[in-house]
């Protein structure tokens, strides 16, 4: 098993502010790699995170309505 | 160069275009399809993106259906936008990073198209801070709001070639209160909405550096 990281992805880059506006998965969730897993946006950008990895939602780091920023951490995945 | 092939629904109903193209962005974001730009004229619509404030909306949901308009919910950024005729929409659906090194910087090159587009006019075309789009002295051009999934680009831009003003007043346009909106008719640039296509093409061939060809449904499918 390992853990693997969601990211807000680096081509984000660039927007003065988002927002993480919702979950599409929950904890203890079976996801697969490619999966859209939230979506983010900024003032005209909507961007859907993907899911790296295939495997089991452990943690979500950030709820809805935060303020996220390129690089963090949002939520962990646990693979088999 | 990267190859764009395009397509032009014509005139038609916002339904049918966008079920065109999310058939498009499945396949340019699979690899089976070139990048690709869809183009539309739609019987009239306002769409709401992710961000709309239920102030947008000027007109009762009844009087915007007894005006022949539909209402759509849609996953681009962004606020409440109408289209209708005398507005050609443009929908590129690209692997953006092959274009732009962030979404940021792609929205300002779909937004410099424009502008150069403007400019082929004698129109000088231009960004406010802090306010998407493409503007002219007296009112907003051109509205912007993306969607990005699996890294290809959704939704895009509308540019006001020689709309019905009328419906407008049905709503604040992308939220901007006490912003006006203008058409390039409007500046005595009169242009089929195929020929303003024919322009922007030719604007985006420059800005991104790609070849663009038409795509037929017969050859769509990646070689």
């Amino acid at each position: 098993m390992a853990l693997v990281n969601v990211l807000v992805p680096d081509y984000a880059e660039g927007a003065k502010s988002i927002k993480l506006r919702e979950w599409y998965v929950e904890v203890g969730e079976t996801v697969a790699e490619g999966q859209e897993l939230a979506e983010a946006a900024t003032d005209k950008i909507s961007i859907y995170i993907e899911s790296p990895a295939s495997g089991v939602i452990k943690e979500l780091l950030a709820e809805p309505g935060d303020r996220v920023a390129v690089g963090q951490i949002i939520a962990v995945i646990e693979t088999q | 160069m990267n190859l764009i092939n395009w397509y032009d629904a014509g005139f038609c109903d916002y339904d049918s275009a966008l079920f065109f193209q999310q058939r498009l962005h499945a396949g340019v974001a699979c690899g089976d399809l070139h990048d690709s730009v869809l183009f539309q004229e739609n019987q009239p619509v306002i769409t709401l993106g992710r961000d709309a404030k239920q102030s947008s909306l000027l007109w009762s949901a009844q009087r915007i259906a007894d005006a022949g308009i539909i209402l759509r919910q849609v996953e681009r950024g962004g606020d409440a936008t109408y289209h209708g005729p005398g507005i050609l929409v443009i929908s590129p659906i690209l692997r953006f990073l092959d274009y732009a090194s962030n979404v940021h910087l792609y929205l300002r090159m779909l937004e410099e198209t424009v502008i150069r587009q403007c400019a082929a006019y004698g129109l000088h075309g231009f960004r406010k801070n802090g306010k998407s789009g493409v503007w002219l002295d007296d009112g907003k051009l051109s509205a912007v709001g993306v969607a990005v999934s699996r890294s290809a680009t959704m939704h895009g831009l509308s540019l006001n070639v020689n709309p019905e003003w009328t419906h407008f007043s049905a709503i604040v346009p992308c939220g901007l209160v006490g912003e006006g909106v203008t058409s390039l008719a409007t500046h005595g640039v009169y242009k089929t909405v195929k020929h303003a296509r024919d322009d922007f093409l030719a604007a985006l061939s420059e800005v991104f550096g790609a070849k663009l060809l038409p795509g037929t449904p017969v050859t769509q499918e990646k070689e």
